[in-house]
Formats: C-alpha cells, structure tokens, sequence
C-alpha cells in the first residue's frame, strides 16, 4: 500500500509539474540566472557585470552547464533549468521516506508524509513555474541532518553537506550554530565542522576573487532580499490604499531594523534550541522566525521549512501550506503572473483586483507562522529551558529583553509611517 | 490563534478608519454639483480600502437573497448609485490608480441592468443624466486621450447606452 501511495503521488507531482514547465515562459528569476550563467561562460564576471543579486558560485557553474543542455535534449533553456529544483524535490521525498523508516516510523504513514511533501502546491510552484533553486540546497540541508542525526560517523559529511547549500544558497549560514552544538564534541572538532562548512563556498569562489575580490564578497554579503511577502506585503498593502502604489515607504529603514530584531531573536532561539535533539525542529523554528520578523522576504523563501517540518512529522505544516499558497498565489497574481501562469498570463502587473488576496493571503499567513512559532517556543521550548543550567537561562532573558528592546525603533519608524499615512489617505 | 487575526484585523481597521474622509478639502467638483448628482456625502468604504472585498460580499450575498424581481431591480439601482459615489470619490480624492478599477465596477453593474432588460423609469432616467452630467465634468479633469479621460468617458458612454 505504502508503495502505491508513492508511485501515485509521484504521477500526479511529475504530471503537475510537468504541466507548469510546458506553459512556462523565460521571465523572471529564470532570466536572471541564464544571464549568470551566460556571463561566465563569455569569460566575465557576474559579480562585477550586474546590479542585481547573483547567486552564490556554485549556481553559476551549475548555470553555465545548464547552457549546455538545451542544443543537447532540445528544449529551451527555461524548461531545462527546472530539471535541477524538481529533481531535488524528488530525491527530497525519497530521503524523507528513507529516514522514515529508520526511525521506525509506520511504511503507510512514512508514505502520506512523503505524499505530502511531493503534492504541496508551495514546493510544486517555486520549482516548476518559478524555477527557483531552493529546493536544491533543502537537500542538502536534509542530507546533513540525515548524516548528523543517523550516522555519528559522519558528523564531517554533514558539514561538507552543509557547506554545498551554502555554496548554492547563503542562508543556511543561520543554521550552522545549530549543527555544530548538535552533538556533544570537543572545540576542535567544532573548529573543523565550521571550516568544512565554509569550504565549498571558498573553494567555488576562487574564480570569482581574481578581479576585485572584496567587490565581489561585498555584492555576496550585502543582499539583503526582496520585500515581497510577509511583512512587506502587508505594508505594501496598506500603504497602497492611499493611491495604488506599490512603493513601500520608509523601506531601507525598516529593513535596517528588522535585521536587528531578527538578529536578536535569533540569539534568543539559538540559546533556547542549541543542543536540542529535533535538530529539524530547530530549524523550522530559525525559519519561522525569520518569516515572522525578517522584512525581505521572497516567495521562493516559503518552500525552506517545509521538509524539515515534514521530517518532524508536525501536522502544523498542513495549514502552513493553505495559508502559504494562498499568500504565494496573491503575490503570483498581484506583482507576477507571467511566472506563475506562463503563457497563459493575460493580464499586466499590479491589477487592483489582485491586491486584496496578496494582502490578506500574507496577511494569514505571516499571522499563522507568528502562531506556529509562539507554540512550539511554548512547549518544546519551555521543556528545553527546564533542562537548562542558571548561566544560559539568564542568557535567554537578556538576550529576550535585547529582542523587545529593538522593537523600539520599529515603533518609530511606524509612527512615522502613520503620519505620512494619514495625510495622504 | 483567532485572537492573533482577530488582533491584527483590528489594526488594519485602525488604519482603514482613517480613510473613511469625506474628502471635503479635496473635491473637484463644488459642493453644489455633487448635490445636483445626488451626492450628499461619500461612500464610508470605497475601493482603495481593503476591507473593500467585504462591503462586495456582503451586497453579494444581499443580492442572492432578494427573490422578488422588482425588489432586486431596485436593489441593482441603489448597488449602482453606490458605484458611482465611489467612482465619484475615487476622481474626486485623485487616487488616479483606482479609475480603471472603480470605473469597470460601475460598468459592470450597468451591464447587470441591461441583462435583467429593466426598463428606466422617470426617477431613474432622471439620475442617469445627473451621473452623466457629473461624470463629464470629472472627465474633463483630465487631458484628454489620457487613461484617465479614456476610462471614465468609457464609463460616460456606458451610461449612455441605457439612457
């Protein structure tokens, strides 16, 4: 039974994905990494070219292969580049089912987790329509965690795992202290972790460093993301009552601040969940609060916990998924249709019509993970702080009163924002 | 986690409270003319609000639930003597992104009309040449050729055709 329910949720993934990749269009983000790939493959470097965000090295040569493909099997570069995301999810599903088993848990129930995690809309999207990369590096995270967390032997695989999304991706860097207080060794053990972690990333920028290196390592480090769902969607719509538009004011301010509430919860979360032993857990609690707090947030970011939180088996992630593509379909609709409906994408951007499903579609959504992260704070938390010796439980309440103490300038940017609000409604 | 939306619905009605202005400082057509369209005041919620999408639902579920065909008539007259307060205030308030929206609304209901086949009435023959004659001014408002003008004398031409 276990098996069909596989094979079958497997048919219909491939069939739904294979129906957004035939429809799709090279726009959006797919253009932008064609054009980092193509870049590199002319001889220039990306990082000195572009003004926009290009993606860690690792990316880039996977790109420029991807170049190669099209001449090869046929078919536009647009549709061949989906292959990597989709494959990932695929080997995701079958990983999650394998460490199912393993830990006992029941081949039927394994199978509707799995099933759950082939089918979820949010992945389904991000991969085959949009084209992101995200999905590629969750594998890699999860193999990490599968190395750590099953296999003591290979503690320094997980951190070469590690290292590789972090070579495709950046934002795994907030997961490292997690891993490496993972297990109980010795400070140079966790010396070499953190280097192993670091070295793909080094190793694939090298070519990149050879014309003005700390350019280059200046663009890497200073994204700071895209203000487009969350938060900034429920600013944006807010602010776009007034009379349609789709700036958000006061925006490098808020995203200045947010950095630093985001910082100071992560230091509260990471004194709370370090050395705790659902490292998976932990992670989707990083990853929430990040999509709570953080100001730049992409649509792509919505498909980071959702393995982790299927690994842990928390049916949480059920509404999590509802209320995520109702906020992803809001943003698709609103701001980017022809990625997400192709060639079938009649209409322009920023329809009015669109906007009240953008804004409360995030607006659930950003509500339910604000919810999702009090409660498991609330129990797996308080049962971690229990265990906890005096020194660290008063690391948690300073830490807590740092996290409120950076509210304050959040509140002032707010009320400068109401003012400005209620002279031109 | 109902106290959690509950909470934050509350303060998007904060914000939204302060956009229910009558707009007095900012009307482009005087006091008088907007009287002689039928104007008194503004709509409290209008289609820059989020809250929009439920002032719809609940005119929606209004509408389903009228069974008598003379009542419903009507119900489509005062649906659209709301769209054009609107779409006055919408002008009016220069919130130049919302035209397309407000004026297709209008347009919509017009077209709800001409498919139920009512036949107009002298009071509300009367009101359509008041739209008509208001809607005109605010066009002029703009250049004419601009989206704006073409909109709106859409919307004027639209009227036309039940007059």
């Amino acid at each position: 039974m276990a098996k069909y329910i596989i094979i079958i949720s497997f048919l219909i993934s491939i069939a739904v994905r294979l129906y957004f990749i035939l429809i799709g269009k090279h726009v959006g983000d797919i253009h932008l990494i064609y054009m980092m790939g193509s870049t590199f493959a002319e001889g220039k470097n990306p990082y000195l070219v572009y003004d926009y965000y290009v993606y860690t090295p690792l990316v880039i040569f996977l790109e420029r292969f991807t170049l190669l493909l099209p001449s090869i099997v046929h078919l536009p570069f647009h549709m061949v580049t989906k292959f990597w995301p989709n494959l990932a999810d695929f080997l995701t599903a079958l990983l999650l089912y394998k460490y199912f088993i393993r830990t006992q848990v029941k081949p039927i129930t394994a199978a509707l987790w799995v099933a759950l995690f082939i089918l979820n809309p949010i992945s389904i999207i991000i991969s085959s329509a949009h084209g992101q990369l995200d999905s590629v590096f969750s594998l890699f995270i999860l193999i990490a965690i599968y190395s750590i967390t099953l296999k003591q032997k290979y503690f320094y695989l997980s951190a070469l795992m590690l290292g590789i999304s972090i070579a495709i991706k950046p934002n795994p860097v907030m997961l490292i202290p997690f891993f490496i207080t993972f297990n109980k060794t010795n400070l140079k053990a966790k010396f070499y972790y953190l280097m192993l972690t670091f070295a793909p990333l080094a190793v694939t920028l090298i070519p990149f460093l050879l014309q003005e290196p700390l350019k280059v390592i200046g663009r890497l480090v200073g994204y700071s993301g895209i203000n487009d769902m969350g938060l900034a969607a429920i600013f944006r719509g807010i602010w776009y009552q007034i009379n349609a538009a789709i700036d958000i004011p006061l925006v490098n301010k808020l995203l200045s601040v947010n950095k630093l509430i985001f910082f100071a919860g992560y230091i509260t979360i990471f004194l709370i969940f370090s050395g705790f032993q659902k490292l998976s857990k932990a992670i989707v609690v990083i990853y929430l609060l990040f999509l709570t707090t953080y100001f730049g947030i992409s649509v792509q970011y919505l498909v980071w916990l959702i393995p982790f939180a299927i690994l842990e088996r928390d049916k949480m992630i059920i509404p999590y998924i509802f209320f995520g593509v109702l906020a992803q379909l809001g943003f698709y609709l609103f701001l980017a249709q022809n990625i997400l409906l192709g060639n079938l994408s009649t209409e322009a951007s920023f329809q009015v019509k669109y906007i009240y499903l953008y804004f409360y579609g995030n607006l659930l959504f950003w509500a339910f993970c604000l919810y999702w992260l009090t409660k498991i704070i609330s129990s797996d938390g308080r049962i971690q702080i229990s265990r906890l010796g005096t020194l660290r439980k008063r690391g948690i309440y300073v830490s807590l009163i740092v996290f409120i103490i950076f509210f304050y300038p959040l509140i002032e940017i707010l009320k400068q924002i109401v003012v400005l609000f209620w002279a031109r409604i | 986690m109902l106290k959690v939306i509950i909470l934050f619905l509350l303060v998007i009605n904060i914000f939204n409270l302060t956009g229910l202005v009558y707009a007095e400082d900012k009307y482009f057509l005087t006091e008088l003319e907007l009287k002689a369209a039928g104007i008194t005041e503004f709509e409290k919620i209008n289609p820059n609000l989020l809250i929009y999408p439920f002032k719809r639902l609940k005119e929606n579920i209004k509408y389903v639930l009228i069974f008598n065909k003379q009542k419903k008539n009507e119900y489509l007259f005062d649906l659209l003597d709301i769209r054009f307060k609107e779409l006055v205030y919408i002008i009016n308030s220069d919130k130049i992104g919302f035209i397309s929206f407000s004026a297709d609304r209008f347009n919509t209901t017009i077209g709800q009309i001409k498919n139920r086949s009512i036949k107009l009435d002298e009071r509300n023959n009367t009101k359509m040449r008041k739209y008509l004659k208001a809607l005109e001014r605010l066009r002029d408002r703009y250049h004419s050729g601009s989206a704006s003008w073409e909109k709106i004398q859409q919307v004027v031409d639209t009227v036309r055709t039940i007059i």
